[in-house]
């Protein structure tokens, strides 16, 4: 469903990107881990003609994306939940679920699927109508989740979904990406929290200063010693 | 008393035309960041605009019972006047503004002078640089009918014009007043009107009776317009997708494009709504204060950008509050100064500006954009 190819990616002289191929099948949880600085939300962010390549190619749907521009990404179905959530502030609980059916034309289904949001996430049905601003770290990201779901995602990109939030949370959220998962959306995750992405994957790919250094399917990656070393803290 | 309340209805339509202009300003700011200098001559061509669409004959001659012609005749002007000055926006934000984008705020500024330079030139070049009455409503008496109305005065002028060809061959139209406030029409005027002819030879067929607004009418239109303006807007900006999509435009760029939200089309449709009511203001201004020239842009635009900033700029309700507080302060404190202090009229508001700067930067209605991105 996406295969990046051999990326390399700049900021100006910083070479962040050194060659990085991943693949995405249909339906699959694919985490993506890595220290900070790998270069994880690089890829993301080149994923969605943010940060473009200026090597390599990302493929989605069979189509080669270089063409479309970061909204028209969106339009097929390609939905990056980013880092640090941004959520707009000034737009109210609804509104940022409502803008994140943006693109959408089956208008008649939007407020039912934030209707179904709600049901997910309680407290946000409690603040529909506070400023996004307002909103706990956690709330913040159970919204930023719920409004890429409003997107109607076929490939979600979530990039440390989990980070500086309180226990309770992460396991909501984590709950939350299988919930999506199994309503048919392939899933790109990444993580810091490696113990708990691992355990959800379906397979993973770990990352070192822009490049892939191992892959496999999750629960191998999981049992090997370096990964345990380096990333799982045992 | 009655000279208060007489000061406080000229400062109140004077501050609704700023508050007309300052919307855009604001809008505009709060999407881009940019102080759109050229929004002054966006102003003047909807003024012009509206100038053109009023002079054109044609309404009046339709036949709709009075004040039908008046009303439909202004209404087809301001949406004249507001398209043109959102067309002209549209394309000043594509051909200068939309380049720049992620250049520096100054290299975007200079850049807005010399637009607003340039379309006041060309303005001149367009329109020349005299200035104009602006046309009253009026409505058109066929000759046939005058015989009915022999003998009257009328609370406006009534006119014919016509065409002459001058001595260099050119074409202009003059204006042959026939009757007045204290000057009935006579039989002669009419018998005598039979006989002219255009420059082409058709003959003139009629005559117009201005029928101006009164001086309260005016001012009621001018809030009114106002009011429903400011309310649409509110719909526009709170309850429309686009709305939405401008509000996340202008708070997270990227986060939008993450949204599917093509910012340089939100962009464009913020220059145009904006534009829109400055065009709006445009022609109430030639109504109100009944001349216009290229230059007309220049103070209202800068008093407007004034009221944007003591309003906190950004913010909608702040250019509507900062208008109507810039006019109403404008008219009323040299209404109460000394007449040797008259002079000082454009002083008011740069004091005020200078009083906002220091006490609260953020302006009126403004927030510290903390967190903002
Ligand atoms: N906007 C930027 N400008 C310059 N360098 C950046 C920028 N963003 C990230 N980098 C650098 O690129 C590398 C990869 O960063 P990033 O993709 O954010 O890593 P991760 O998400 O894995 O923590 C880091 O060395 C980081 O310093
Ligand atoms: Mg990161």
């Amino acid at each position: 469903m996406l295969e990046v190819k051999d990326i390399h990616v700049y900021y100006d002289a910083i070479h962040a990107l050194k060659g990085v191929s991943l693949e995405v099948r249909e339906g699959e949880i694919v985490t993506l881990i890595g220290a900070n600085g790998a270069g994880k939300t690089t890829t993301l962010r080149a994923i969605m003609g943010l940060n473009p390549p200026r090597e390599g190619a990302v493929v989605y749907a069979g189509q080669d994306v270089a063409k479309l521009d970061t909204p028209g990404r969106v339009g097929a179905g390609l939905i990056l939940c980013p880092e640090g959530r941004q959520i707009f502030a000034n737009l109210t609980v609804h509104e940022n679920l409502r803008i994140g059916a943006f693109l959408r034309r089956d208008v008649a289904r939007i407020e039912r699927d934030i209707d179904e949001v709600y049901g997910f996430f309680p407290r946000l049905r409690e603040r529909d109508k506070q400023l996004g601003g307002t909103l706990s770290g956690g709330e913040q990201q159970m919204l930023a989740m719920g409004r890429a779901m409003l997107s109607s995602p076929k490939m979600l990109l979530l990039d440390e979904p989990s980070m500086g939030l309180a226990p309770l949370f992460v396991k909501q959220i984590f709950e939350m990406i299988e919930t999506i998962r199994s309503r048919g959306t392939t899933i790109l995750l990444v993580e810091q929290n490696a113990h708990a992405a691992l355990k959800i994957a379906d397979r993973a790919y770990v990352m070192e200063t822009g490049v892939i250094t191992l892959s496999g399917p999750a629960a191998e990656l999981a049992a090997n010693p370096e990964v345990r070393d380096a990333y799982l803290g045992v | 008393m009655e000279y208060l309340l007489d000061q406080l209805l000229n400062g109140l339509s004077l501050g609704c035309i700023y508050a007309f202009i300052a919307l855009g300003y604001t809008m505009v700011y709060g999407i881009i960041k940019l102080i759109n200098f050229a929004h002054g001559e966006f102003f003047m061509v909807g003024a012009f605009a509206g100038y053109f669409v009023l002079s054109a004959a044609g309404i009046e001659a339709i036949g709709l019972p009075e004040p039908l012609p008046m009303i439909l005749a202004f209404g087809i002007a301001m949406l004249a006047a507001a398209l043109s000055s959102g067309v002209l926006a549209v394309i000043v934000e594509r051909l200068a503004y939309r380049p720049l984008m992620g250049s520096s705020r100054i290299a975007a500024l200079l850049t807005a002078l010399g637009v607003s330079l340039f379309l006041q030139n060309v303005g001149i070049q367009v329109f020349s640089a005299e200035q104009r009455g602006y046309p009253e409503a009026r409505r058109y008496i066929d000759l046939d009918d005058a015989a009915d109305y022999v003998g009257q005065t009328f609370p406006g002028l009534a006119y014919a014009t016509f065409t002459v060809t001058s001595p260099t061959g050119k074409d202009s139209e003059v204006r042959e007043i026939l009757a007045g406030p204290d000057k009935a029409l006579t039989a002669d005027a009419v018998a005598e009107l039979k006989y002219k002819k255009d420059a082409d030879g058709e003959p003139v067929g009629g005559f117009y009776v201005s029928s101006p607004f009164s001086h309260t009418a005016k001012t009621l239109i001018v809030i009114v317009s106002l009011a429903l303006s400011f309310g649409l807007l509110w719909l526009l900006v709170h309850r429309t997708q686009f709305g939405r999509a401008m509000r996340a435009v202008s708070y997270n760029p990227e986060a939008a494009k993450l949204m599917g939200i093509q910012s340089t089309r939100v962009i464009s449709m913020t220059f145009f709504v904006g534009a829109f009511l400055a065009g709006i203001g445009g022609i109430i201004w030639g109504m109100r204060y009944g001349k216009i020239e290229p230059f007309m842009g220049f103070m209202p635009g800068l008093k407007a950008f004034i009221a944007a900033v003591i309003g906190g700029i950004g913010s909608i309700p702040g250019a509507v509050f900062g208008g109507i507080l810039l006019g109403v302060l404008e008219v009323l404190i040299p209404a109460y100064l000394p007449s040797e202090y008259s002079g000082y009229k454009d002083a008011v508001a740069f004091i005020a500006l200078i009083a906002i700067l220091l006490y609260r930067p953020q302006g009126l209605f403004g927030r510290f954009e903390g967190e903002k991105v």
